[in-house]
């Protein structure tokens, strides 16, 4: 493995984050999986925590994961846990809905209500379930198979009056301490997510023309708040032997015309990930992956 | 099928939903040169993040309605969703900047520029279409959520809304602080509009694959919450079985297969497959290719 992507995998002396970045259905949760995998199989303690909505997680593992960090069979080294968006983004709106119901008319509240179901505010419940295991320090590595954007991390920047902020919201403190822990944990995280020698941003993508543009806007948001992308996955990469024929020569060609564009305007190191003639399904074939993903070299470029 | 496009009646607005990355525009500008060559008088509007109008009809289009050199009835437009929104934010916040504190002010430009508050500036931009009597059909490659429309819909009350921001709210993404008043009645009319399956066509466009089939249901059902049924669905990127010659790519399209029947028996509405090619689509020769495996001879 070339030793500038080493460097953005494996743990040195502190816990390593690694998060995977990207649109739904670019392949963030095979990626985490696959990265986890390996990771444990170097020995290195890896927790694996993911928000996968579907529940397929379940099914990519073989085995049942909780929310909390369940020991992986078959692969020492291994937790995963997976946190219930759903449950989490209910949890979150009734602790809001809860503190405005006793202060606002009912029509206020149901617009409130709408609100809580805005994709942000799911990101938020799910970020305000991140902090928890980011400060963690059980493992030697912590993958997590979603990023927050740009944005939630500037809402939670914003320099509001925190006491009001939280009597209504409950974000982020909820259970724990005074205003000022809350505010301290906030500050220690958002200080390690922006840390390169601690955690790294990955985006997934695959080379073609909008997911190139999407990711690169919300990488561009993210180094806005202070956080740089360090690596990419390019994902369904065409395995050169099967383009035999024109049809798929071509379309070949145009993904080495779109890698050279991911290249050229991230600048930092692309993982080819290929395209498989199966699902990946099951801890023998996460393994397999992960050989051609990260040993076999073939993927890699600087 | 044909029904379902043809404006002959009254189908005036076609949506077309689904993530990015699926194809989307150049579906959509397959579409509209399609029903362009029917001769209906066909407007195409992108608030897309790339200006790639432009690229698909190798011809520079930008903010303004411009027509399609070489082709008769089609005018195309895109609308620099950035601008949108920061045209949308200022509308909303200049009448009432001086009134606010500092950091309440801080809160409320950062919800503006959520993913909502950008949904929501490219409805407002629809909105203008509604009503028009300049075109046969108007065709948007991109669909506001269930969430947003059902916002919209929600009776607010101003003032109160900015007080709670001031107790800051500031874990949503607020997108009613949009609804000014004024606006209500016609954002109103237009949610009306497209509920009206004589008038609005929705389409959604995915791939035969796990995860965007599960996001399609879910979308979809967002979407039917406020009363929208998704008319077509359009399943992009099936590989053409003739080019499946190598057993590697058997392999991926009787995976596809599986799919494709998955797809078919819950999604109870009209279904188009849609083969990859093997370049991009890109200009008129390729879309009108496209247009015609859509929805046959124009």
């Amino acid at each position: 493995m070339n030793k500038d992507v080493e460097d953005r995998i494996l743990p040195k002396n502190e816990t390593r984050y690694l998060f995977i970045a990207g649109k739904g259905g670019v392949g963030k949760t095979s990626i985490a999986c696959i990265t986890a995998v390996w990771l444990a199989r170097k020995g290195y303690r890896t927790l694996l925590v993911t928000t996968d909505p579907a529940a397929h997680l379940a099914n990519v593992l073989e085995q049942r994961i909780r929310d909390t960090p369940t020991e992986i069979d078959r692969v020492p080294n291994l937790w995963a846990a997976n946190i219930d968006q759903e449950k989490a983004h209910q949890e979150y709106k009734k602790r809001i809905l809860d503190a405005a119901k006793e202060k606002y008319s009912e029509k206020m509240t149901m617009t409130i209500e709408e609100e809580l179901n805005s994709p942000c505010a799911k990101e938020m419940a799910a970020f305000d379930k991140f902090v928890s295991f980011i400060l963690e320090t059980d493992y030697d590595v912590i993958v997590f198979d979603t990023a927050p954007t740009g944005h939630t991390l500037r809402l939670l920047k914003l320099p509001t009056d925190w006491t009001r902020q939280i009597e209504l919201s409950g974000l982020v403190s909820g259970r724990t301490g005074s205003i000022e822990n809350v505010k301290e944990k906030f500050r220690k995280v958002t200080e390690i997510m922006s840390d390169p020698a601690r955690t790294t941003f990955a985006f997934v993508m695959y080379p073609e023309a909008t997911p190139i543009l999407e990711a690169w806007r919300a990488a561009e948001e993210l180094g806005n708040v202070g956080i740089h992308t360090n690596l990419i996955f390019g994902n369904l990469i065409l395995p050169e032997e099967h383009c035999r024929n024109e049809f798929f020569k071509k379309r070949k060609e145009m993904q080495d015309r779109y890698i050279e564009e991911i290249k050229s305007r991230f600048n930092v190191p692309i993982l080819k990930m290929l395209l498989l003639d199966s699902e990946i399904v099951g801890i023998d074939a996460l393994t397999k992956a992960s050989g051609m993903l990260y040993e076999d070299g073939g993927g890699l470029n600087g | 099928m044909k029904k379902l496009i043809d404006p002959e009646s009254e189908l005036k607005y076609m949506f077309f939903s689904g993530k990015g990355g699926v194809g989307k525009t150049s579906l959509s500008c397959a579409t509209a040169l399609w029903l362009a060559r029917k001769g209906y008088k066909t407007l195409i509007v992108t608030t897309d993040p790339a200006p790639n109008l432009s690229d698909v009809f190798e011809q520079q289009i930008g903010h303004k309605m411009t027509k399609v050199n070489w082709v008769k009835n089609l005018w195309a437009m895109e609308i620099d969703p950035d601008k949108a929104t920061e045209e949308y934010r200022n509308r909303i916040l200049d009448p009432i900047r001086k009134f606010l504190p500092i950091d309440t002010l801080k809160v409320m430009e950062e919800q503006l520029r959520s993913p909502c508050a950008s949904e929501m500036a490219a409805f407002d931009k629809f909105v203008e279409f509604i009503g028009n009597t300049e075109f046969d059909i108007v065709i948007f490659d991109t669909a506001p959520t269930g969430h947003t429309l059902r916002l919209l819909e929600l009776p607010v009350d101003w003032s109160k809304f900015i007080e709670a921001s001031s107790q800051g709210a500031r874990q949503t993404c607020i997108g009613s602080v949009q609804l000014l008043e004024s606006a209500k009645e016609k954002y109103d009319r237009a949610i009306e509009t497209m509920r009206d399956k004589n008038k609005t066509t929705f389409v959604f466009v995915l791939q035969p694959e796990a995860i965007s089939m599960y996001e399609a249901r879910r979308s979809m059902e967002e979407l039917s919450t406020i009363g929208i049924d998704t008319g077509i669905l359009i399943v992009n990127g099936i590989l053409p079985d003739e080019q499946c010659t190598d057993d590697f790519f058997k392999k991926r399209r009787q995976m596809q297969e599986k799919y494709l029947k998955e797809i078919k028996g819950r999604f109870k509405i009209p279904c188009i497959l849609v083969n990859l090619l093997d370049t991009e689509i890109k200009g008129l020769d390729i879309l009108s290719k496209v247009g015609v495996s859509l929805f046959g001879d124009a």
